[in-house]
């Protein structure tokens, strides 16, 4: 059945993609791979609108230069037709002092041909910037953003 | 055929923030409810988890004090028998500032017998505080 091999597709690809396998990871997309996640581009210039599967190899290098270990749980799955969407959660370890970050993600795939051809990403991006730098952003801008949306 | 419970429960949830009608979410919300939108709360006091019905309610009665809906595009739908997943743009006004914001978000629903029983919602909440504050925030440049 379709749906199961798609289940199954994006079950692998994610395996390799955080196992770091990047020949493995590229097998599963489609050459006019077509992803956005949704993050600051600003910060993360990897992230953001890509297309091509190439990025796939790009991704996976950039993460393994931040990170010693990424491990990933899938939480949520669920397949309709061509679609499959699934929450994780990541383990990130940050190679410049060691410490973990975790976040939750959600991912929105769209299957051609068995491939994956369109990707959407989400995440707390507020929370995963402030696990990055080590320090809680509320309190500098929680009294601004009262401020504005006042005025 | 049926209608999905997602259907029923979007057009209650968008009543009760445009109309402050909660009749009909009410009805469509399970008393066991285990409900989270990840973001900072210290910002948004109406992210964070909830559980039970009156804790979800009320916290629908808080989007509704700072937010309208304008409109609503579902960009990808997954149906299952008592399961929901959807990325969703919304265009909304928060209403002190009566500033538009636009935001992407995407939803993991559970049902049980027609009601609502569990929510995950994820937002891009850096974009979010950005909108909100009116500019950009600099730091410096990380990676996921």
């Amino acid at each position: 059945m379709a749906e199961d091999m798609h289940r199954q597709s994006v079950l692998n690809f994610l395996d390799a993609f955080y196992s770091g396998d990047i020949d493995k990871a590229m097998t599963y997309c489609d050459e006019e791979l077509d992803s956005v996640t949704h993050a600051p581009v600003d910060l993360f210039p990897h992230l953001g609108q890509k297309h091509g599967r190439a990025w796939i190899s790009e991704a996976i290098r950039t993460q393994q230069s931040y990170y010693s270990s990424r491990k990933c749980e899938v939480k949520f799955m669920a397949v309709e037709g061509d679609k499959v969407a699934t929450i994780q959660l990541l383990s990130l370890r940050k190679r410049n002092d060691d410490r973990m970050v975790r976040l939750e993600t959600a991912q929105f795939f769209t299957m051609r041909d068995g491939l994956i051809h369109i990707h959407r990403a989400f995440l707390d991006s507020f929370d995963f910037v402030q696990q990055l730098l080590g320090q809680d952003l509320t309190h500098s801008f929680a009294t601004d953003l009262r401020e504005a949306m006042r005025s | 055929m049926t209608e999905h419970s997602l259907w029923r429960f979007s057009r209650a949830l968008h009543r009760a923030i445009d109309e402050r009608q909660y009749a009909d979410l009410e009805a469509l919300i399970d008393d066991d409810v285990d409900w989270a939108i990840y973001g900072p709360i210290d910002m948004f006091p109406f992210f964070g988890a909830r559980r039970g019905k009156a804790a979800v309610l009320d916290v629908i009665r808080r989007i509704a004090d700072n937010v309208r809906v304008h409109r609503v595009n579902r960009e990808s739908v997954l149906l299952g028998v008592d399961s929901a997943a959807s990325m969703i743009r919304y265009s909304l006004t928060a209403l002190d500032s009566n500033k538009p914001i636009s935001l992407r978000l995407a939803h993991f629903a559970q049902f049980k017998a027609g009601r609502l029983s569990n929510i995950r919602v994820l937002v891009d909440t850096f974009d979010l505080v950005e909108q909100a504050l009116g500019r950009p925030i600099h730091l410096p440049k990380l990676a996921s």
